[in-house]
């Protein structure tokens, strides 16, 4: 787990992309949208349709859900 | 089998089962639960083989297999139950053929078919529980719907290289795949995959089905197992419903 700062998912996710570059390899595409395997929860909830837009406060959780689709 | 004898364990039962049997809150009662469950697996690829395998020594009545492709080599690597000889030959076929011989005293019916948007209901209808062994994103979702829609529990398991997943899916309790993943991701072009991480994955999702079918245990359920072989670690996410799924949700949409 990783403490970041922000206003709205998008920022946290900016934040956490600059120490952690990896990260937006694996989440974005190359238009810089979050790829549609990848999911953002807060507090457990999806923030589907505004992933990079939920506003979050202090000590909320942000999970990123990846989606393996192979079998 | 043979309906008319799930509603008994026979002597060879008790003995083929007899480890099991002896595990507090199973016993004989769990075991005839198995004895009289059906359960779908759909899809025969890596997670589709271990599961079957293992349904079927545990003693599930009733195991369908479904899958529409054949046996390529360069599925041997994690696809288990099929053979050098078996290249070219039905999946759910060739993977009958040897849980047959693992065990005579359950029904193994195997289908060669892809499940679709028209045919996914009547494919699963009747069923205790699905497994998830499918390959692609579309076919999940496919399924995921045709669960909700029947009320049918659904075991949902997915990997990657060494990354893997599992969710256990109850109709009207838990979130649905489309809860989480609201849009069906893109396919993806060939992946990464050990053997082993289906293989792990698998075990899982039968260890859920054993559980939920024979109501024992504590269940994945509200929350996704994943699963990091490069690293050994195994982490949660806790989820919960949308309700705003186009599936599953409580909100007009």
């Amino acid at each position: 787990m990783v403490e970041v700062t922000g206003h709205t998912t998008g920022e946290c996710l900016e934040e956490l992309e600059s120490r952690f570059p990896v990260i937006k390899q694996m989440i974005r595409d190359k238009q810089g949208q979050l790829r549609r395997y990848c999911s953002i929860l807060v507090n457990s909830e999806s923030t589907y349709p505004k992933e990079l837009a939920t506003p979050v406060k202090d000590g909320d959780q942000i999970d990123i859900m990846v989606f393996f689709g192979g079998g | 089998m043979k309906d008319e004898g799930r509603h008994m364990l026979t002597k060879d039962d008790l003995t083929r089962y007899e480890r099991q049997i002896l595990y507090p809150g199973f016993g004989e009662k769990g075991q005839k639960r198995l004895k009289q469950s059906h359960v779908v697996v759909a899809g025969l690829g890596g997670l589709g083989c271990s599961a079957s395998l293992y349904l079927t020594c545990s003693g599930v009545g009733h195991v369908t297999l479904i899958d529409c492709d054949r046996v390529e080599l360069s599925n041997l690597n994690r696809q288990i139950l099929h053979c050098e000889e078996d290249i070219e030959e039905r999946k759910p076929f060739s993977a009958a053929r040897k849980l047959a011989k693992l065990n005579s005293s359950i029904e193994v019916t195997p289908v060669f078919k892809k499940i679709t948007e028209r045919n996914a209901r009547e494919m699963i209808k009747g069923a205790n529980l699905v497994i998830d062994g499918m390959d692609n994103f579309k076919t999940r979702f496919i399924v995921n719907k045709a669960c909700v829609a029947e009320g049918i529990p659904l075991i949902h398991g997915g990997v990657h290289g060494l990354f893997g997943e599992v969710t256990t899916i109850i109709p009207g309790k838990t979130p649905c795949l489309a809860c989480i993943f609201p849009e069906v991701p893109e396919r993806k072009a060939l992946f990464p995959v050990f053997g082993v991480t289906p293989a792990l994955i698998a075990i899982l999702q039968v260890t859920e089905a054993i559980k939920l079918l024979a109501g024992f245990g504590s269940l994945l359920t509200g929350k996704m197992l994943y699963f990091n072989g490069g690293t050994m670690d195994f982490t949660f996410c806790n989820l919960v419903k949308n309700p705003n799924c186009k599936v599953c949700g409580t909100k007009d949409v």
